[in-house]
């Protein structure tokens, strides 16, 4: 059986942090989709 | 609200032929670094950037390279539309134009130079590569161009002279030009008659002994540099030995960079409290990023010798070369440019296609153009390589050179497919201007290796970062207890009255624990549901999890591989390759077996895993579908070839 350790505050900021992450990500990748311009990159490459 | 008002603001275009220094002087004028080079058609579309003279704002445009505004190509048509129709709608703002003239080939631009001054804007010009021109037996007389033309002229030897330029004083000179025959299609006499004045007036012959030896010096280096036998294998040779010594010099800041990253992960180790914060930072974020930060070396030796090879002039004969190999395949001379450009990153190569003038030939390079091994992979190919060819840079220096050939080959090779199925018909032939010969700039080159090391670090910072995060989490939990072989290892270690074995033994359930845990988490659970459509290519799912996270964006999987090796393993072993080098499947065999290694290269050299360029390449070629294509050919034809090379290095011995 799989668990989670609710009682341990460590855990609820670790949470907290990578539910910030995914946000982050989302938002910065539907940017980055919106706005490409002609001098740009996708962002993991290094094109200017 | 003073700033923005008409009178406060002028419109500022730039315009000239290829490649004769535009957006050199747009970035000394917005302080941009645009990207340029030594070959034409690198600005593909005009580039907009603003800077304030006091408090006057001036908008600045930079033009696509063009020989006349009435030619029938899509960056001609782009120039029409901009001075005939945009800058007079603008007629209430001030408008004036920068012409932009080389001395190199000075009568080329008189076409285009008629046709601006015809407009009737306040115009002033810029005459770049003089010093050049004179090393070829001519010097522009900058005085009698000014009094022929009516407007102020000013001079820029050399490149790095562009910033030393003063603007304010041009853009106070700038007036309406001397009425000159106006150019109408068709009836070139007048026109003719004003350019051949026009030289004569302001062009003389200096040196003509020495400008003469250049040429023949010139002559033979083409002759060699662009012969179809010779010119390609110095290609080759030129590429493998680029890689080998880019693979050979930056071992040692590698390794700097590792031991900086193992101090810290060490020092949090010891001063932290076992926990999921000390968890998360030591092997989601320091793990993670520095997985992507042990290549900042190579990436900055790569674009650093990579500029200096385009400022020399090499690469535009190399495009020469190329075109012989392209042409068979029906891609069009004008696809070398994209395609070399989708070497840095696959968006600014699509965009590029612009300058392709027929449909079916620009849809076929766009297509195919994220075929090319763009920067993003870079991280990977070291990876892997450095499995397949542990220390020894010449090897791997042809297996880098293999991986940029692969691609190249499976991009011709498909669009070849696609120009005989989906679009059939005849390419156009190549006119590409050959640049003269020059001596790079070690400090330009050092500034456009600093500029894309900055990009990669914030890349880094950012979404890898962020990835790494989520992915730690998915990675730990559910968190797993321990099940009955563990416990019995436990009391095992507690019974022994030797301390070295009861160590021993505590090890290795603390290993099965952190190995069982991983298995179980989320993360662990879509790898082994995945995994039986990864594992014919040689992953396991570990692998799988790495693969997955890294379809949006390829650039993670490194940075992902390290955060699931480093939560399944007990201590970090040294240089984040070295661990996963070191790493091992549930089963105890090497994570990554040199047969694995071979077939995830082939499928990263070739897999579709950049979202943004998916969204690009729809928008570009006018409809989902193609992104679509783009996307399941891409993605098959790298699976295939990914269990055809897995195969053939298990066949050829290798583990696998």
């Amino acid at each position: 059986m799989n668990e989670f350790p609710l009682s341990d505050p460590q855990f609820w900021w670790v949470t907290l942090l990578a539910v910030a992450a995914v946000v982050l990500l989302i938002l910065k990748r539907v940017r980055k989709s919106d706005d490409q311009d002609q001098n740009g990159s996708c962002g993991g490459c290094s094109s200017k | 609200m003073a700033r923005e008002s008409a009178d406060a603001m002028v419109n500022i275009t730039l315009a000239g032929n290829p490649n004769v220094g535009k957006s050199t002087l747009f970035n000394a004028l917005v302080g941009a670094n645009s990207r340029i080079s030594n070959y034409p058609g690198i600005t593909a579309d005009s580039v907009i950037g603003e800077f304030y003279g006091g408090e006057q704002l001036r908008i600045v445009t930079d033009l696509p390279g063009t020989y006349s505004l009435h030619l029938d190509l899509p960056e001609a048509q782009l120039c029409h539309q901009h001075l005939r129709i945009d800058v007079p709608l603008k007629s209430h703002q001030q408008n004036l134009i920068i012409v932009v003239i080389e001395a190199v080939g000075f009568p080329r631009n008189f076409q285009l130079l008629a046709e601006l001054m015809a407009l009737g804007v306040p115009m002033a010009a810029v005459v770049t590569k003089t010093a050049e021109a004179q090393r070829r037996g001519y010097q522009i007389q900058l005085q009698a161009l000014e009094e022929s033309l009516g407007i102020p002229v000013v001079e820029a030897a050399e490149k790095s002279a562009m910033r030393s330029i003063d603007v304010e004083a041009l853009l106070a000179a700038a007036r309406i030009p001397t009425p000159v025959p106006t150019p109408v299609p068709g009836n070139q006499e007048s026109i003719e008659q004003w350019s051949s004045d026009l030289l004569a007036k302001t062009s003389l012959p200096v040196r003509p002994e020495q400008a003469r030896r250049r040429r023949r010096r010139d002559d033979r280096l083409d002759r060699v540099l662009v012969h179809p036998i010779a010119g390609s294998l110095l290609f080759l040779l030129v590429m493998i030995v680029m890689f080998g010594s880019v693979y050979w010099m930056a071992q040692v800041p590698m390794e700097w960079i590792d031991v900086a990253f193992g101090t810290v992960g060490e020092w949090i180790s010891t001063s932290m409290e076992d926990g999921p914060l000390r968890g998360l930072l030591v092997d989601g974020i320091i793990g993670g990023i520095s997985g992507t930060m042990i290549f900042l070396p190579q990436i900055l030796l790569l674009f650093f010798l990579i500029s200096l090879l385009e400022e020399t002039g090499y690469m535009a004969r190399a495009a020469f070369v190329a075109d012989r190999w392209l042409r068979p395949f029906g891609l069009p001379g004008q696809a070398f440019v994209p395609l070399l450009s989708s070497h840095a990153c696959a968006i600014p190569g699509i965009l590029c296609t612009r300058l392709i003038p027929d449909r079916r030939d620009r849809l076929a390079t766009i297509l195919v153009a994220p075929f090319l091994s763009c920067s993003a992979r870079l991280p990977v190919y070291i990876l892997m390589v450095g499995i397949l060819a542990p220390a020894n840079p010449l090897v791997a220096g042809c297996v880098f050179v293999g991986c940029y050939l692969l691609g190249a080959m499976v991009a011709v090779g498909s669009a070849g497919l696609v120009r005989k199925t989906l679009l059939p018909g005849p390419s156009l032939p190549m006119v590409l201007e050959l640049p003269p010969y020059r001596l790079p700039s070690i400090r330009d080159a050092g500034r456009i290796a600093i500029d894309r090391g900055w990009i990669f670090l914030k890349n880094a910072g950012s979404v890898i970062l962020l990835i790494c995060i989520a992915l730690w989490w998915l990675s730990a939990y559910p968190s797993t207890p321990e099940g009955p072989e563990i416990q019995e290892l436990r009391v095992a270690a507690e019974a022994h009255s030797d301390p070295g074995e009861s160590q021993r033994l505590l090890d290795q359930a603390q290993s099965l624990h952190l190995r069982e845990s991983a298995r179980g988490s989320y993360a662990g659970q879509l790898g082994r549901w995945i995994e039986p459509v990864l594992a014919p290519i040689g992953a396991d799912w570990q692998l799988s999890v790495a693969v997955l996270a890294s379809f949006a964006a390829r650039e993670v999987f490194v940075s992902s591989l390290n955060v699931m090796v480093g939560v399944g393993e007990e201590e970090a072993a040294g240089s984040s390759i070295a661990r996963i080098r070191e790493s091992k499947r549930d089963d105890g065999s090497p994570l990554l077996p040199p047969a694995a290694a071979g077939g995830l290269l082939v499928f990263y050299i070739l897999a579709m895993q950049c979202l943004p360029t998916l969204v690009v390449t729809s928008r570009e070629a006018g409809g989902i579908r193609w992104a679509l294509l783009q996307l399941i050919w891409m993605t098959s034809v790298a699976w295939i070839l990914g269990v055809v090379a897995r195969q053939w290095m298990m066949a050829a011995g290798f583990s696998g």
